[in-house]
């Protein structure tokens, strides 16, 4: 109680938002210096200030996935490194993808307020650097160990008492293909962490640290305090899920991720357990990560419209057995992180048999447009410029999905604006529109996903991430999933030597073509994919929609045909998957459509049989 | 003899001020809003001056039509046309959620502002370097805007092709073919109104220029033919949104810019007045019969937006960063579900409040004022209208009070309370959620409802100080006087300083210059009068934003890229090794304007200050209805302390405060309250 005095309620209130001020002005400063698109446009960053006792302050998280990572991350680095105690103006760099969550790329830059020569808080800036030095450049899809994946830094000062550390920076830059773009992006989350230090102090030296930490007392209850009621609002249970990956990059096998979820009165665990042992490729997944996806969909519930902060998470439990896909332990390979993703839809789907009136169907399942690498004509540099498609979202009870959105795990994603990738890469966009038919029919109809065609000008490498293009996604309520995500590579068969090109120089990590009656000859259907591309060569990227949420053929059929006329969805496609007959105006055929309607409802949706890969011998 | 007019029209009032240049004196009319036709409005309130129209050397005007077509959603029915396979980019936007609903499970899936149907593409490709790789297909745009317009019924088509901020000729081909074919539909080109890149902002820039373009054009004209019928033939200036003005000519062109142009008056004045009274940190709140704007000024600064949003939709326009809520003197007050509501929905100037007897039924926050005691309902707009107060009393009781189960005074008190929360959580978000603690700040009330609940706020969010300016209720229409004409110009070079050259550099803003002054020159400038900036917008190779460095006449290459690392320094705090690179170079001509000064009150020589009469009103701070000391504002003098519980009555507004505040004269009879020792 005592503490609480050193306080009011409305000084509470002016230091959360300080807090979360500071954090936005970290966030601004970064992007604003940054060099890679994928700080600046795409968001892969996340920012947060944590007390002396690492309590999260506040945040500023460019993407969902990374919430509450940087909480796993500072402990570890405290608790690991031996750089030796902080001083004022040191900034530690943490790449240790069991420590920070993430892979070799996402290094995590501490830095510590001293308020009168003591560490009264830390800010912490974790962003995408360029190259690491892995084996690959752009991604690496099927590392065997952490050791393919980068130099790793286990916690050494980067900046010491404000100067750079001019040794480690040289062999970071010895190490990476992309010095240069490393270097302007590390002085980006430099200039980044000293605003945050700087307004945090500012903050303690106005308000006095008592005042500081009794109201962070404060703001950190509260926000426990109101997640546990919403959890307590939530009916007591036990809810499972499972969902596959395509496979791990290295063997063809589907990977299972299944989550349970347990609510019991004020507080949810979240269970990794029945999931896949650790797997061969780099899709197993650090702790810190597998707790922020946790972390999203638990605040989705909870806490959904308040700056983030330590206390709304404490009623949150998760479990992830050591060693296995969620828990990943040296020396696993981890670099795609893309477990994250589906263990936030997978979540989602078991919460969604908790609180169906509270849920969306699935959310298209992946984020797979390709991102480039290569050495940029415009600059001459290294780069890695990771392009994200849109999804389509699920249906809910009473509305329509969300057409063309980032997947819910990174929702605040940007796409690279056609014009800045037509600007930098010897690339052109051919199509960049909706993927007709994709939203899952229902009552309420899944949002639609997109379409980009990419054409090379010239020689330049490509991969896709994507890990879910052969099992689809789900609805809700007798409500239907839409198409499955699709990477389709196009080879410019006027050049003689196509087809040794792409024999030689494209690999298919996911060949679909056994889900595909249809598919074109000399093309390849597939989910992930890699590989140097010419002039002429096609990337066409198909996302999938959201699930829909009730029986389709309950769906107003005006609501159909209106469909129709704007082209989200075909008049077959509204004859097959909504009962509703269009004469050749697009007006009701009120007859043929009440015959076709007349069928029994569902009123479940069901998971689709497995359609597995055909074996094959191993890639390696 | 030679005036300057400003004209400020909100959703109720149109504010006129007629400045007097050789004297500075300056006098106020207030009238009406006249929705059917604005244009009228304010032709009736420059009559009401018994100005003749060739003694003015300038008009410049500021007005919310444009922001309240978008957000009423009543502009015109628009089109796109875009490439061929790019048709959704406008729905698509960037793919990414609003940072504020991450988290949430929630969404609202509104119908987007030009539905698919409207959106049609067509062949014509240019690349990143503008080089036309297949040409515009003719016959297919002449098909499209057929479609559009004869089918879909559009009036209006935004045309935004890939790449046109660095070729504009497809685009204005485009525009060409439309015009020709169907002169009546309004046309805008993405290249006209943005020179940047990324496709979507741009697309939506250029939509909601489409989609109020010939609701403002036909103001304007309207405007203009009035303008002229009273024999004006000066300089017609629209107030852009981030500051400075533009000719009504180019800003046909060009709504979009002025779209914030309303409350832009205000903090040019606000900013002016921080400086006379020497206030550096002021939050400025306008409010007025339809809404609420506040903006914080901080070191005489008005805060700018990043990227201006409106509906969600982002505009590549600099904007003040002014937070808007629908609430002001016609918000009407209901109940729904048991709750009392008040606003967005406003009851305007037709009907208006019950109590201004102009078919006004549904009760307002003017109601309740007047329920309240604090409107003298026989001194409305100096005795000129004379409201009903039992109308008032009635209405408030038929909506609000017996659905409640509320006194009249419980009720009247209740629709100020509902609208104190909305207005406060609207300041909080410019000034809490930025960090800024509004207990620092002083509060500056204009607007015809400003002074009268400004106080109450500052009251309940414990700012020190509210300023009242003189004349409150037209300050806005007084900033105006004071804005300078302002264009911008800017060519994009993309190069590496030494590629570039520092004659090119040279050359480059010679031309621009050179048309900033002839521009200047045809707006009547003298020499003396017109001040040019220059600026490059510069960059580290390898960066995407630059950072806007200021470019001085003697620059050489080097001094150049000196100061550019200076600059970066002092925002970031580091220096990179990596050569500087040119973007855009700007020049920004300035036409200055004659500013107002600020009349004197006289001294209090002898006698103390009495109150013309005192009435019952409601007390905040007691929470009762008490007597309230009633004075003519024009009765104050420098000196004169004012306690609380007041009203001070002049023409065109009432200032009110409580008992626990108090309130002190300077000598340019600028109102200060505070609360009490």
């Amino acid at each position: 109680m005592s503490a609480r005095k050193a306080t009011d309620p409305a000084t509470a209130e002016v230091i959360r938002h300080y807090l979360s001020s500071a954090a936005t002005e970290m966030e601004r400063t970064l992007v604003r210096t940054a060099y890679s698109t994928i700080i600046y446009e795409i968001n892969d960053f996340g920012l947060s200030i944590f007390d002396r006792n690492l309590n999260l302050l506040a945040d500023a998280t460019g993407l969902p996935l990374f919430l509450g990572a940087n909480e796993y991350a500072i402990r570890q680095v405290l608790k690991n490194s031996q750089c030796g105690p902080l001083e004022p103006g040191d900034v530690v760099h943490m790449n240790v993808p069991y420590w920070s969550g993430a892979h070799t790329n996402d290094g995590v830059l501490v830095a510590p307020v001293f308020v009168d020569n003591a560490i009264a808080a830390y800010t912490v800036v974790r962003a995408h650097w360029t190259d690491m030095g892995g084996k690959d450049p752009g991604y690496i899809l099927d590392s065997t160990t952490v050791h393919q994946e980068g130099i790793m830094i286990p916690g050494e000062k980067i900046v010491r008492r404000g100067e750079p550390n001019e040794e480690l920076l040289r062999i970071i830059r010895a190490n990476s293909r992309a010095p240069a773009t490393v270097m302007g992006d590390f002085n980006a989350e430099v200039a980044c962490l000293r605003v945050g230090v700087k307004r945090v102090n500012e903050l303690y030296q106005k308000y006095g640290t008592e005042t500081v930490e009794a109201s962070i007392e404060r703001i950190l209850s509260a926000g426990e305090e109101k997640a546990r009621a919403a959890v307590r609002a939530m009916p007591n249970g036990e809810w499972e899920a499972e969902d596959w990956m395509d496979n791990d990059g290295v063997n063809d096998d589907l990977v299972r991720v299944h989550v349970r979820i347990v609510i019991e009165d004020d507080e949810m665990t979240v269970d990794y357990s029945g999931s896949s042992q650790k797997v061969d490729g780099p899709i197993n997944l650090g702790l810190g990560m597998a707790r922020s996806a946790a972390r999203i969909c638990f605040k989705s519930l909870t806490t959904p419209n308040e700056p983030s902060n330590g206390g709304q998470f404490r009623p949150l439990n998760i479990v992830a057995p050591e060693g296995s896909l969620f828990n990943a332990v040296y020396p696993s390979p981890v670099f795609t992180i893309w477990a994250g993703v589906s263990a936030v839809e997978t979540i989602y789907k078991a919460l969604a048999k908790a609180v169906p009136e509270r849920m969306w169907a699935g959310t298209g399942g992946d984020l797979g447009d390709p991102g480039f690498y290569g050495k940029e004509p415009y600059t001459g540099r290294q780069v890695w410029h990771q392009t994200n498609a849109g999804v389509g979202w699920g249906a809910r009870i009473d509305r329509d999905g969300i057409n063309t959105t980032q997947h819910v795990s990174m929702c605040t994603v940007k796409n690279i604006p056609v014009e800045v990738v037509e600007s930098r890469l010897p690339v052109m966009v051919d199509r960049a529109r909706f993927r007709q038919d994709s939203g899952g029919p229902g009552r309420f109809r899944g949002g639609l996903g997109s379409v980009r065609d990419y054409r090379f000008l010239a020689p330049f490498g490509a991969l896709t991430i994507l890990k879910k293009s052969r099992t689809p996604g789900w609805g809700l309520k007798g409500g239907k999933p839409g198409p499955l995500n699709l990477s389709i590579l196009i080879p410019n068969t006027e050049r003689p030597d196509w087809k040794e090109h792409f024999e030689r120089d494209i690999i298919s990590y996911a060949d679909n073509s056994y889900l595909y009656d249809d598919k074109p000859e000399n093309v390849i259907y597939c989910g992930m994919f890699r590989g140097e591309f010419g002039p002429g060569d096609v990337i066409s990227y198909l996302a999938d929609g959201g699930g829909g949420y009730g029986d389709p053929f309950d769906r107003d059929v005006e609501r159909v045909r209106n469909d129709v006329i704007d082209g989200y969805v075909s008049r077959t496609a509204a004859e097959r998957d909504y009962g509703v007959v269009l004469t050749d105006d697009l007006e009701v055929d009120i007859e043929a459509t009440r015959k076709k309607r007349d069928v029994p409802r569902a009123t479940e949706s069901y998971d689709p049989p497995l359609r597995k890969p055909p074996p094959k011998p191993k890639r390696k | 003899m030679s005036y300057r007019l400003a004209v400020d029209i909100g959703g109720t009032f149109v504010d006129a001020v007629l400045f007097d240049v050789s004297s500075g004196a300056w006098k106020l009319e207030k009238s009406f809003t006249t929705p059917t036709n604005a244009a009228a409005g304010v032709n009736a309130a420059i009559k009401r001056l018994g100005i003749d129209g060739s003694a003015l050397d300038s008009f410049i005007h500021g007005t919310t039509l444009g922001l309240n077509t978008v957000l009423e959603h009543k502009g015109v029915v628009t089109g796109i046309i875009t490439n061929a396979g790019f048709e959704d980019v406008f729905e698509m936007g960037r793919y990414n959620r609003d940072r504020a609903q991450m988290y949430s499970l929630e969404y609202d899936v509104r119908p987007p502002l030009v539905p698919k149907r409207m959106r049609l593409g067509v062949p014509g490709r240019l690349n990143a370097q503008g080089e036309e790789l297949q040409p515009l297909d003719e016959d297919a745009v002449r098909e499209a805007a057929r479609t559009l317009v004869e089918k879909w019924k559009v009036t209006s088509i935004a045309v935004c092709y890939l790449h046109a901020y660095r070729n504009p000729k497809h685009e204005q081909r485009t525009a060409g073919i439309i015009r020709k074919e169907w002169p009546d539909v309004s046309v805008s080109i993405s290249s006209e109104i943005v020179r940047e890149y990324r496709e979507y902002e741009r697309t939506s820039t250029t939509v909601i220029n489409a989609y109020i373009q010939p609701i403002f054009r036909r103001y304007i004209g309207r405007l203009e033919g009035g303008l002229k019928d009273q024999r004006f033939a000066g300089s017609f200036y629209i107030t852009r949104s981030g500051g400075g003005a533009l000719l009504a000519h180019d800003a046909i062109a060009m709504p979009v810019h002025t779209i914030f142009s309303g409350p832009a008056g205000g903090l040019i004045g606000a900013v002016r007045l921080s400086e006379i009274v020497n206030r550096p940190n002021i939050i400025a709140v306008d409010i007025g019969g339809t809404s609420t704007d506040a903006c914080v000024v901080r070191e005489g600064t008005p805060t700018l937006r990043y990227q201006a949003e409106l509906e969600k939709l982002p505009l590549m326009i600099p904007a003040y960063n002014i937070s808007t809520i629908g609430a002001g003197g016609g918000s009407i007050a209901r109940v729904e579900g048991g709750l009392l509501k008040v606003g967005p929905q406003s009851a305007g100037a037709e009907p208006g409040p019950i109590c201004y007897r102009r078919g006004g039924t549904q009760p307002t926050f003017t109601d309740a004022a007047v329920v309240l005691g604090y409107i003298d309902p026989d001194n409305f707009l100096g005795g000129e209208v004379k409201l009903d107060e039992e109308g008032a009393r009635a209405g408030l009781m038929t909506h609000v009070g017996e659905p409640l189960k509320l006194s009249d005074i419980e009720a009247g008190r209740g629709v100020l309370d509902v609208l104190l929360a909305r207005t406060v959580s609207a300041i909080r978000e410019i000034t809490v959620e930025e960090g800024l603690d509004p207990r620092e700040f002083s509060m500056l009330a204009y607007g015809g409802a400003g002074p009268m609940f400004v106080p109450l706020v500052a009251r309940e969010m414990g700012v020190r100080e509210v300023i009242v300016p003189q004349a409150p209720a037209g300050f806005s229409a007084w900033g105006m006087l004071m804005t300078d004409l302002v264009q911008e110009y800017s060519e994009t070079a993309v190069g590496l300083l030494e590629h570039v050259g520092l004659e090119r550099l040279r050359e480059i803003t010679k031309r621009l210059s050179a048309q900033a002054a002839a521009d200047l020159e045809r707006g009547g400038f003298a020499p003396k009068d017109r001040a040019f900036e220059y600026a490059a917008a510069l960059r580290y190779f390898g960066q995407e934003h630059t950072l806007e460095t200021p470019l001085e006449e003697n620059d050489t290459l080097e001094s150049l890229a000196k100061r550019f690392d200076a600059v970066h320094k002092q925002r970031y705090g580091h220096t990179m090794t990596d050569p500087v690179q040119l973007v855009h170079v700007r020049v920004r001509g300035i036409g200055r304007t004659p500013r107002p000064a600020l009349k004197k009150i006289p001294r209090r020589e002898k006698g103390t200050l009495v109150p013309r009469t005192r009435r019952k009103a409601f007390c905040f701070a007691r929470r009762a209805m008490v007597d309230f000391s009633v004075y003519d504002r024009e009765t104050l003098r420098d000196g004169d302390a004012v306690p609380g519980p007041a009203i001070v009555e002049e023409p065109t507004t009432t200032l009110v405060y409580f008992s626990d505040q108090q309130a002190r004269v300077d000598e340019y009879g600028h109102l200060f309250i505070t609360v009490k020792a």
